[in-house]
């Protein structure tokens, strides 16, 4: 008998060596392939899958078998935790069945996670039951797939039962978090295990349904939050919701209904069925996650602006009104205090942030800006009501990123101005508000006090479009909120703005926003332009993490718990930081 | 010191006060003292003037909020200074009308109201600021125990800004209402707001604020 045998992994142009009696499964994992055993090597999953191209090897069993005929794979495709080799082998090892790292973010920091979904398909034969061990069908099922604590819904019990009626039996169970069967069927064909990420902004709601076999991403859709006609802002939202409890479900309402036509529309991009969908990650702010349960709002609408809840457990989606699969599942990411919610958690998982040490400021500007500062080891976060302004909204030449809006801004010397979709400009969004007062300020046409010093009093972009001093007025006193909230935050944390290691800048602006304009107005610190990174959508990329990888949601939950969280309105010194911030300038100040 | 002297003089207190500069104010104060000047007059032809002119520059668009904020410390300043010596003489300014000002509770936002509190200060009002915060029971009660004029709801939030409406029915409840004028303000009020709760003004911005409430007094002493 020899004493092991080398099989040539073709594909990664590696040779390993298996001892006898081991399964390729173990020798791989012995040198370190990341071989997929979403089952845990127990030969029920049919993750584990590799091309037989030369060679001896054990012949299937029956389960093997089972498992093969019902995913439909090639004839030469066996799973490595069943197989053992007879000689020396010649495989390939299929790039699905390797643990896939999910790339969380599409640019700014370029970080990857493994992959471990909540729902698991799980593939075995439902043997005939002998006299001599009758033990109970559900004791047999946990026996066979090692999970002993596994929990069966009656009604799942009752299928099971009418299964049984005639066995052996081929089964599918789909088992969330290795817990609870959430659905058994016998002799049907695959059925695809799908999960959404939303992003439940209080203006923008995104959606991503993923393969959660895969983590492949199949689709995503927009759509205006329903809640808007309710109220623009969270604040006024709540002020609805106070009004009555009819009020408050007339919210819920248009919160479900909005993401419910989301999922609709995915569906019909994919050709999926809803019923597919088994499990849902919302990320969104504090005053949404209350407003889509339905809760009660009192004590968030009030200083000191408590909310109900910080994190919950796994929540029935039906219970919520979300039309998935009727087992399917709603987890939101854990809101970290007051105002500073499951959208920031969201993306502050996207960005690692917790992870690698050093110093890092998160800034996600929106109507509210919240900045959480990380100073190695200590954690700081903060909101700041900026207002709308940054979003274009209540100025008057403002308008939200829409066909029309000027996004950008250039002096080359004579204004040159570029509009989404090449559109005649109707007004300036965000990222061209910040271009034209920095421009201005450069030309001398603005001081730094904010005053328009042209004599017409505005400073025109085209024959419609002028900036007025109103809404040179507005825009400090957002920009000041921001700025005063970031240096009370680093001031906090006895740090220099030199020595950020980073600065992740998430929400309204995209990345067309020109940082050294953004600086040279005091939007953003004046730090090494390099160590600014733009994270587009974190909260929607943390929501696909935490989809992706069930284990990141308690973690997520005992990390936010070291951010220490400030109420700028109680800092002493705010009122004077934030006048001081007005000025159209850049910070930290050189001595 | 003759009358063009003066002139000179109260320029250079209005040019103080215009530009925020603190120093120069507590100067021409103490000058004033030692030449033995009627404080009185002093105040409402030099420092006066001053506020006023900033009021307009605001108006203009001219001064923003640091601007104001400057020139409202200036003034306070400049009266800290005076003000002894006035009670020294038994001579003391009149008082426009007592005003008792607070953000409501449940709205812990207090700029806004510090601004508006700062400038009818720097105006001749007398100012019993309760905070950020405040239970509606304390504004009524410091106002009844304090014989204010006025009382100043401050809020910033569309949630907290039905306290103000809630005061006005408070007082009524308790047959006050009379006795007070309620002026309100804060982001999310409006004139509407304010004429639906049945308040008496309604400042769109600090200077606003003086404005509506140096009018309400005039009216009730003209009664």
């Amino acid at each position: 008998m020899r004493t092991a045998f080398s099989v040539t992994i073709k594909n990664l142009g590696q040779i390993i060596k298996v001892k006898p009696e081991e399964t390729l499964s173990q020798a791989l994992a012995r040198f370190n392939i990341p071989l997929r055993f979403d089952c845990g090597q127990r030969g029920v999953c049919g993750k584990c899958q590799v091309k037989i191209l030369k060679g001896q090897v054990n012949p299937p069993g029956r389960q093997e078998k089972y498992i093969l005929e019902f995913l439909k794979v090639d004839p030469s495709i066996r799973l490595a935790c069943l197989t053992k080799p007879k000689g020396d082998l010649e495989i390939e090892v299929p790039s699905e069945s390797l643990v896939q790292s999910v790339k969380i973010l599409e640019k700014g920091v370029t970080t990857s996670f493994p992959y471990c979904p909540s729902l698991r398909q799980y593939l075995f034969t439902l043997e005939k039951p002998r006299v001599s061990s009758p033990s109970s069908l559900v004791e047999r099922v946990k026996k066979v797939l090692a999970l002993p604590e596994l929990e069966f819904p009656l009604d799942i019990l009752n299928q099971l039962g009418e299964e049984a009626r005639e066995l052996p039996k081929k089964m599918q169970l789909v088992i969330y978090q290795d817990k609870e069967v959430i659905s058994l069927e016998a002799d049907s064909s695959p059925t695809p295990l799908l999960g959404l990420a939303v992003d439940l902004g209080t203006t923008t709601v995104v959606g991503e349904l993923l393969d959660l076999e895969s983590g492949r991403s199949l689709a995503v859709a927009s759509a205006l939050n329903q809640q808007i006609r309710l109220g623009t802002d969270v604040i006024t939202r709540l002020s609805e919701a106070l009004i009555s409890e009819g009020k408050r479900r007339t919210l819920q309402r248009a919160a479900r209904r909005t993401i419910n036509a989301l999922i609709h529309k995915l569906c019909q991009k994919t050709g999926y069925h809803e019923e597919n969908i088994l499990e849902v990650v919302i990320a969104s702010n504090t005053a949404m996650n209350h407003l889509l349960l339905g809760l009660p709002i009192h004590t968030l609408a009030r200083a000191p602006y408590t909310a109900l809840f910080q994190y919950l457990p796994e929540e029935k989606a039906q219970e919520v009104g979300l039309r998935i699969s009727p087992r399917g599942k709603i987890f939101l990411a854990p809101n970290i205090q007051s105002f500073i919610g499951g959208d920031i958690s969201a993306g502050l998982l996207a960005t690692r942030f917790f992870e690698k040490s050093g110093r890092y400021l998160y800034l996600d500007l929106g109507t509210n800006g919240e900045i959480v500062l990380r100073n190695k080891n200590r954690f700081w976060g903060t909101s700041t009501a900026a207002g709308p302004a940054f979003e274009g909204v209540g100025l008057s030449v403002g308008m939200m990123a829409a066909p029309g809006a000027i996004y950008q801004v250039s002096a080359t010397p004579s204004l040159e101005i570029k509009t989404i979709g090449r559109r005649k400009a109707r007004g300036l969004c965000g990222t061209g508000l910040i271009d034209i007062l920095s421009i201005a300020l450069q030309k001398k046409w603005l001081s730094q006090n904010g005053r328009i010093l042209l004599r017409e009093r505005q400073i025109k972009l085209t024959p419609q479009v002028a900036l007025a001093q109103d809404d040179v007025r507005k825009l400090q006193m957002a920009l000041a909120a921001v700025k005063a909230g970031v240096k009370i935050v680093m001031a906090k944390a006895e740090l220099d703005f030199d020595q950020l290691d980073g600065l992740y800048l998430a929400g309204a602006f995209g990345s067309e926003l020109n940082i050294a304009n953004a600086m040279a107005i005091g939007l953003l610190p004046a730090i090494d332009p390099a160590k600014v990174y733009f994270v587009g959508n974190a909260s929607l990329a943390g929501a696909r993490c935490l989809l992706l990888n069930y284990t990141l949601r308690e973690e997520l939950i005992s990390q936010i718990k070291r951010i220490n969280f400030l109420s700028l309105a109680r800092e002493k010194d705010f009122q004077n930081i934030f006048i001081k911030s007005l000025n159209l300038s850049p910070y930290p100040e050189k001595e | 010191m003759d009358e063009k002297q003066k002139q000179q003089l109260w320029t250079k207190m209005k040019e103080a006060v215009i530009k925020g500069d603190n120093q120069a104010a507590v100067e021409l104060a103490k000058e004033a003292i030692q030449l033995k000047l009627d404080l009185t007059e002093t105040i409402e032809k030099g420092f006066v003037p001053g506020i006023r002119r900033v009021g307009q520059l605001w108006e203009e668009g001219e001064y923003f909020l640091p601007e104001l904020i400057s020139s409202a410390e200036c003034m306070k300043q400049a009266m800290a200074v005076l003000q002894p010596e006035l009670t020294k003489n038994k001579d003391s300014l009149e008082t426009k009308a007592r005003i008792v000002i607070g953000t409501v509770e449940g709205d812990i936002h207090d700029i806004g109201k510090n601004l508006v509190s700062s400038m009818l200060q720097a105006n001749g009002f007398e100012i019993i600021d309760l905070g950020a915060d405040v239970k509606l029971e304390k504004f009524i009660a410091t106002a009844q125990e304090k014989k204010a004029d006025f009382i100043c709801l401050s809020a910033l939030l569309t949630t907290t800004m039905t306290g103000q409406q809630r005061l006005i029915e408070m007082l009524k409840e308790q047959r006050l209402r009379e006795k007070f004028k309620v002026v309100v303000g804060g982001a999310p009020v409006t004139a509407q707001w304010a004429e639906s709760i049945g308040a008496d003004g309604y400042g769109e911005n600090a200077l606003a604020a003086v404005r509506i409430i140096e009018q309400l007094t005039r009216q009730r002493r003209e009664k």
